[in-house]
């Protein structure tokens, strides 16, 4: 059954894009996989935004953002200060 | 130890298309020539040929990956068919080996032709790799990983970088270790006259190139490429007495343990390479110490990594100093992927590291052969799906 989670985690590890895929895809940007805090080995694929890539590290505390689209909420994660 | 049904196995016979960028050619036109090839190697005739295995079947709107049906392929080759069989879902593309194994050890046929067959660098046309890897959010190489889409996750660079990633953080490896792995097999490539690159490059070339997605640069990625490889698998006692030595299949490792997903991946610093490999170990007497030469997948330069250790070439996390020591190189104690690997000389998807595989046991590898040449592992896959393979020269009674 779902269960409701925290929107906190870790970022587990990450790839920053460069190359330009499609022309409708802008090539910066950060590609992660956050570990929740809830359970071990519970990942969900995510982008990193709210910081510059220098900033982006392994381990370092995140939390949930909603990209808002048209035609969906899309779960981001960005930096706990 | 298990009893290992493969065992009755023999590759009987080898072949190869022309192999190249934007042939222009149909992929059943490939396949043809790299079948009637490996029929004729074996001394076989089309006649004889009872099984047909390919991967991984046609895929509708994928053909320049999946390469044609095995229908076509049947019927254009004319066959008479006992057994046939092509899916995806198994332990990577060796699931194709360990198919028509399975099917001569039960024996549901004899010789068992067995193919794999891409177009990729002509599918691609003028649209670059993207046009491969579905970079559409609404179709995908796999509604699998479809989830990976709205975040930019369109090419299989990126399901693999993450794990490097993962690896150079949790061991201190560095692109100087990919490094590594590129330029030996640009070496290699060298040597192997249908390699597709084949002009030296230096560690500045790759440090200076353009970065894909980090830690990847352009370098560490494969090369699309059309070509077709083809195998005869033979039951040792069916097979004939060829001028061309015989590889005997030693054991074949296709456990499938962790999740299904790229991303639910327990330790994202290895992967279902390691279930593969001690399933396979587990089926031989052998060790990774008697492995004279290793084709190790290369969709990406890590794969490598991940695959030395799985196979206990060397210890978990420990790829790095094993490949800064030069230990894969021609020279050194496991020469690895001798005829330029995919990322040299070209995206055969797998078949092309048993080729050259053959090539080597065989004696036959010419300015690129390696000595020893006994006993030979190939490993195939990515991710969660993963098989290997372990071929020898000698009967697999000289190894009890």
């Amino acid at each position: 059954m779902p269960e409701r989670v925290s929107g906190l985690g870790n970022l587990y590890t990450f790839t920053a894009n460069v190359h330009r895929w499609a022309d409708e895809i802008d090539p910066q940007y950060v590609l992660a996989i956050v570990s929740l805090s809830e359970q071990d080995h519970l990942h969900i694929v995510t982008n990193i935004v709210g910081c510059s890539l220098d900033e982006v590290r392994i381990g370092m505390p995140v939390e949930v953002a909603f990209d808002l689209t048209d035609e969906a909420a899309i779960p981001v994660f960005r930096p706990v200060h | 130890m298990t009893t290992a049904g493969e065992r009755c196995c023999v590759i009987a016979g080898i072949g190869q298309s022309q192999i190249g960028r934007r042939i222009g050619r149909s992929a059943l036109d490939l396949t043809a020539d790299a079948c009637l090839q490996a029929i004729a190697d074996a001394e076989l005739t089309p006649d004889m040929i009872d099984g047909l295995v390919g991967w991984p079947g046609a895929i509708a709107g994928r053909e320049a990956f999946s390469g044609p049906s095995t229908m076509d392929v049947q019927d254009a080759l004319g066959l008479q068919l006992s057994w046939r069989q092509a899916g995806p879902e198994g332990p990577a593309q060796m699931g194709a080996v360990a198919i028509a194994c399975a099917a001569i050890a039960t024996g549901f046929a004899r010789h068992v032709l067995c193919y794999r067959t891409v177009t990729e660098a002509s599918g691609q046309g003028s649209h670059g790799r993207a046009a491969m890897n579905n970079s559409s959010r609404a179709q995908g190489a796999s509604a699998r990983l479809g989830h990976f889409y709205p975040y930019g996750g369109v090419s299989p660079a990126h399901l693999i970088a993450l794990y490097a990633q993962r690896h150079f953080h949790e061991f201190g490896t560095s692109r100087e270790h990919l490094a590594m792995v590129v330029l030996t097999q640009r070496e290699n490539a060298g040597l192997n006259p249908t390699a597709i690159y084949r002009d030296p490059l230096t560690r500045d070339d790759y440090m200076t190139s353009r970065m894909i997605t980090t830690p990847f640069c352009l370098y560490d990625c494969d090369v699309p490429a059309d070509g077709s490889t083809a195998l005869v698998i033979s039951n040792e006692d069916a097979a004939p007495h060829s001028t061309n030595p015989k590889v005997h299949v030693n054991a074949i490792g296709t456990a499938l343990k962790g999740r299904p997903s790229f991303d639910q991946w327990n330790d994202m610093t290895t992967w279902g390479a390691v279930d593969a490999a001690s399933h396979m170990w587990s089926r031989t007497a052998l060790t990774p110490k008697d492995v004279d030469i290793a084709q190790l997948y290369d969709g990406f330069s890590f794969s490598v990594l991940v695959w030395l250790e799985a196979l206990g070439f060397c210890p978990r996390g420990r790829s790095g100093d094993f490949l800064a020591s030069g230990s894969i190189r021609r020279d050194g104690c496991l020469p690895v992927n001798t005829g330029g690997g995919q990322l040299s000389a070209g995206r055969l998807h797998g078949f092309g590291h048993l080729y050259e595989a053959v090539m080597q046991l065989r004696g036959h590898a010419e300015k690129r052969q390696v000595t020893p040449h006994d006993v030979a592992v190939v490993s195939m896959g990515a991710g969660p799906a993963a098989g290997c393979i372990l071929l020898t020269t000698s009967a697999a009674d000289d190894y009890r």
